[in-house]
């Protein structure tokens, strides 16, 4: 996995060369400061494929270099992982928003590095392949959607990827989850609304989903990420103030303002159901990030209608009964 | 461990004693400072600085007492960031105590 570390500190470069090299990462590019890392990315003939950045360095900090980065469509998915003794909220919630992958506390322990770049590089492995089995193909956007798929949904406020979103929560759960609460969306239907979908008009769908839903958010902190189908899970520090039935009703105000459209000029009627929130307050780091699932699954079943959800919940009759 | 690994952090760990030095004669400088024209900006941004970069690389590289030190005073600084708050008494009593480590890290 080819690599590009940036810090200001001679010394943690020099620590870090040691620590990549012992646990098999040979590949590395190291650069002082965010300026020369950009220049160095504008000379690459082959694309990095992992960036580790300090935050705190002069000139320009490491959250403004993810900026940089993730406005280049090469590295728009691209891990990145910030390295950095800045532990406080503010540059947690700052990096992910700006577009980190991961967070990694200084001092560097080997093992947690080495648990976090395997990580990387299997994700870096998966995306390569994945890739290779596109090329060569049709156009892909035009391709039917595969809808299960987890979108990576750019320039919206507050919506990452899902890995991020697992690694934010892993990370404020080491500082304090208190008064944070996960919850679920799901689109009603979806299966069939988005049946015979393009990929591009798949995307295109889910994106002005997870705009209304950002809209909706806010002013609360929150992330937001978009897990396969119609799913969304996310974060927000309204805790007790989240109100699920509140929230659902001005999402599907703001959908019936956007107005959507399928690509032949039919409406798509979206509707939604949102999960009742999930206190996060003294949940361990594991238990965190399943209640995103366990949200995103109370959601699910709301979608359905009453009928549907007596026949989800029967146990099955067994024969002779 | 294998050999190369510890023989190239025994190189970074010279590299970093040697940096030590000069980081800690600023962060005297800065001390004097402090003492002598109380906790403005420019002074209270040294200290910050010098204590970020010594808690960033001296835990990983064994000197525990003295990461977690540098780490007190940062946090110290930034918890009180733009609020005014910071106490004078306070941050000196860091400071002389992350003076005294980098003294002797060990």
């Amino acid at each position: 996995m080819k690599i590009l570390a940036v810090d200001d500190d001679e010394v943690i470069r020099g620590l870090l060369a040691e620590i990549l090299k012992i646990i098999g990462f040979t590949d590395v590019t190291f650069a002082a400061s965010g300026k020369e890392a950009l220049n160095i990315l504008q000379a690459a003939k082959d694309p990095f494929e992992c960036f580790l950045l300090d935050i705190e360095m002069p000139g320009m900090t490491g959250i403004t270099l993810v900026t940089h980065i993730r406005k280049m469509a090469e590295y728009a998915r691209t891990p990145i992982l910030m390295v950095t003794s800045l532990a406080e909220r503010v540059y947690v919630d700052n990096a992910f928003a700006a577009g980190a992958t991961d967070y990694v506390n200084k001092p560097i322990d080997v093992g947690e590095m080495h648990a976090r770049l395997q990580l990387v590089s299997e994700l870096v492995a998966e995306r390569k392949k994945a890739k290779g089995a596109h090329a060569g193909g049709a156009d892909v956007a035009l391709a039917p959607a595969d809808t299960s798929e987890r979108l990576h949904i750019e320039n919206i406020d507050g919506v990452i990827d899902y890995l991020s979103l697992e690694n934010y929560l892993l990370q404020l759960s080491r500082l304090s989850l208190f008064g944070n609460c996960a919850f679920g969306v799901a689109i009603k239907d979806s299966k069939h609304l988005f049946q015979g979908l393009s990929s591009y008009e798949f995307h295109s769908a889910i994106t002005d989903v997870a705009e209304a839903l950002s809209e909706c958010l806010k002013p609360h902190r929150f992330f937001l990420a978009h897990i396969g189908g119609g799913d969304f899970a996310g974060i927000s520090d309204a805790g007790r103030q989240f109100d699920a039935s509140e929230f659902e009703t001005a999402v599907s105000d703001k959908l019936r303002e956007m107005d959507l459209y399928y690509s032949n000029g039919r409406p798509m009627m979206v509707h939604l159901a949102v999960s009742d929130p999930i206190q996060l307050d003294w949940r361990s780091s594991r238990s965190s990030v399943n209640a995103l699932l366990e949200a995103v699954g109370q959601a699910e079943q709301k979608t359905l209608s009453p009928a549907d959800a007596l026949i989800e919940i029967q146990p099955p009759v067994k024969p002779g009964h | 461990m294998n050999g190369d690994f510890l023989a190239g952090m025994e190189k970074v760990r010279v590299k970093f004693l040697s940096e030590l030095s000069v980081r800690k004669q600023s962060l005297n400088d800065a001390y004097s400072a402090l003492v002598a024209e109380g906790a403005d900006d420019r002074v209270i941004q040294d200290i910050s600085w010098i204590a970020h970069k010594v808690s960033g690389s001296a835990a990983t590289l064994g000197f525990k007492e003295l990461g977690r030190q540098a780490s007190r005073t940062e946090r110290l600084i930034l918890q009180s960031a733009g609020d005014q708050t910071l106490d004078d008494g306070a941050l000196r009593v860091e400071v002389v105590e992350l003076l005294r480590l980098m003294d002797d890290p060990s």
